[in-house]
């Protein structure tokens, strides 16, 4: 219901966007047919005022150009099959978005062709590693993630069987709104629901310490803040509750966690960009964290402090590396992610960290499935006991 | 003792030094100003190549391929496109989140253009 009330919001939004667009296209080619041309005051300004005839006729082309409106039908067409159809290009801009190719993606959309809606918006399913995988709203396609990931080692010489399954399952449900110029705003609300399943089990019993099986579940909301359209900056906000067990410790806490990630662009926060001329692109994502966690049963403790409770806040950086477009050979089909998390734990004062890395190559073009390769090291985000773990195996994003 | 320069004078003088300041620059802001982007496609082309120079690409590609497959790297190009303030631009995140190609940014960029 709320999404038809949203999607027709979008119609109206279109229409008047496409009538401007037609009135707009009419009027370039006017300005077009005649050409920009100079006042009479102006020139004799530029006459004035520069006496080298080269001077002159620089400052001249420069005004010509500067002052000449901007013919839109210049722009080339999205593709040959729309050039010629007026109304094709005109509307372009409330094309919905096109099957995404990594699209495993449920999405909710309106099956209107014409209102403009992204991906971002609507119920959407998603199944990434972890939050740093899945990111806000619309996920990273699937050929930069990471993924969830099903892993299963033989060691023939320790006689050890290995099962591995590590990956986050999330339900969104998503809007946007409108930004303004002149003030800050809401851009963006999201609610859904999530768990996280993460287990490891040895068949050697000598190795068992080594073993996981923890199963966190909850709700979530987030939110965007965008600023003046001068300043520049979206703030992304997030906010989890739920409930975390330990089957092997058998016990289960309350948890809570916020999550706080700015965007500005001109400091490369969450922007991709080439670093030293590398054939890969990196995209850096700073983020602030503050995590609270209660264990319900009693005479136990949790493994961040060996508390009945825990705050921790501290900064986190994440990086995903990834091709740059058109890149062939062995970089074309490798993709990195390193997560580091620092944290301070308020009852203990103790110091936590947390390093997570993953290697990936993938197997099929879109990125579907892929052989990765992980490390993780400290505290485990979601229990707090101590890891140290390397993996490597087949993953799937969808 | 000299004389004090009368009003006219000093106002002359001052627009003197101006004009032989214009006349040293004029060159440089000409060089300038052709290296602005003077339309809709030069625009787009020349942020997505701001922070990717090797980076190949045209009208087709999808913007995904170039990074701006997620919320943030869409909400965040659409808030530097109207950070640019060029031609009066300002778009909504919906508008670049909606577009798939480098081509439809292209035309939501037009769109809005003043």
């Amino acid at each position: 219901m709320f999404s038809r009330v949203v999607n027709s919001c979008v119609v109206h939004l279109c229409l008047i966007g496409c009538i401007a667009a037609q009135s707009a296209h009419a009027e370039d080619a006017k300005s077009a047919a005649t050409g920009p041309t100079l006042s009479v005051s102006k020139q004799k300004a530029l006459n004035a005022l520069f006496k080298n005839d080269n001077d002159r006729a620089a400052a001249i082309a420069f005004l010509k150009k500067t002052s000449a409106p901007v013919a839109k039908s210049a722009i080339t067409p999205v593709v040959a099959a729309t050039k010629g159809d007026t109304t094709q290009k005109s509307t372009i801009p409330s094309t919905p978005k096109e099957a995404n190719p990594a699209g495993f993606t449920f999405i909710y959309r309106d099956p209107n062709p014409n209102v403009k809606q992204s991906d971002c918006e609507g119920a959407i399913f998603l199944l990434r590693q972890d939050w740093n995988d899945i990111g806000f709203g619309c996920p990273d396609t699937a050929d930069k993630a990471t993924g969830a990931s099903i892993t299963y080692t033989n060691d023939r010489v320790q006689r050890n069987s290995v099962w591995a399954i590590d990956g986050t399952a999330a339900v969104l449900y998503s809007a946007n709104f409108p930004t303004f110029q002149d003030k800050s705003s809401i851009s963006y609300f999201a609610i859904g629901a999530y768990t996280t399943v993460n287990k490891l089990s040895n068949s050697l019993i000598s190795k068992s310490k080594t073993n996981v099986d923890t199963l966190a579940y909850g709700g979530l909301i987030e939110f965007e803040l965008a600023t003046p359209a001068d300043v520049g900056w979206r703030h992304f906000y997030e906010l989890r509750g739920g409930g975390v067990t330990d089957n092997l410790m058998n016990t289960s806490a309350v948890s809570l966690a916020a999550e706080y990630h700015p965007v500005y662009f001109p400091w490369y926060l969450n922007r991709p960009f080439e670093p030293f001329s590398l054939p890969f692109n990196v995209n850096i994502d700073p983020s602030l964290l503050l995590e609270y966690d209660s264990i319900t049963g009693s005479g136990q403790t949790l493994a961040f402090n060996n508390n009945k409770q825990s705050l921790r806040i501290g900064p986190q950086i994440s990086l995903k590396i990834f091709p740059l477009n058109g890149s062939t050979g062995l970089f074309s089909r490798l993709s990195g992610a390193i997560a580091y998390h620092w944290a301070e734990e308020t009852y203990t004062r103790r110091p936590l960290d947390w390093l997570s890395t993953s290697l990936s190559y993938k197997l099929d073009d879109a990125g579907y499935f892929k052989l990765t390769a992980s490390y993780k090291h400290g505290h485990d985000e979601i229990t707090g006991a101590l890891t140290n773990l390397y993996k490597m195996g087949l993953t799937g994003a969808l | 003792m000299a004389k004090k320069p009368t009003a006219i004078e000093q106002h002359t003088a001052a627009l003197k030094a101006h004009t032989a300041a214009l006349n040293r620059n004029t060159k440089a802001l000409a060089a300038t100003a052709s290296a602005l982007p003077t339309n809709a496609k030069q625009f787009v082309y020349s942020l997505l190549q701001q922070s990717a120079p090797q980076q190949k690409f045209d009208d087709t590609t999808k913007l995904a391929a170039l990074g701006y497959g997620t919320k943030q790297s869409q909400d965040g190009l659409a808030a530097f496109i109207n950070l640019q303030k060029w031609h009066g631009v300002f778009i909504q995140d919906a508008d670049v989140e909606a577009c798939t190609t480098v081509s439809a940014l292209i035309q939501a960029v037009a769109a809005v253009e003043k």
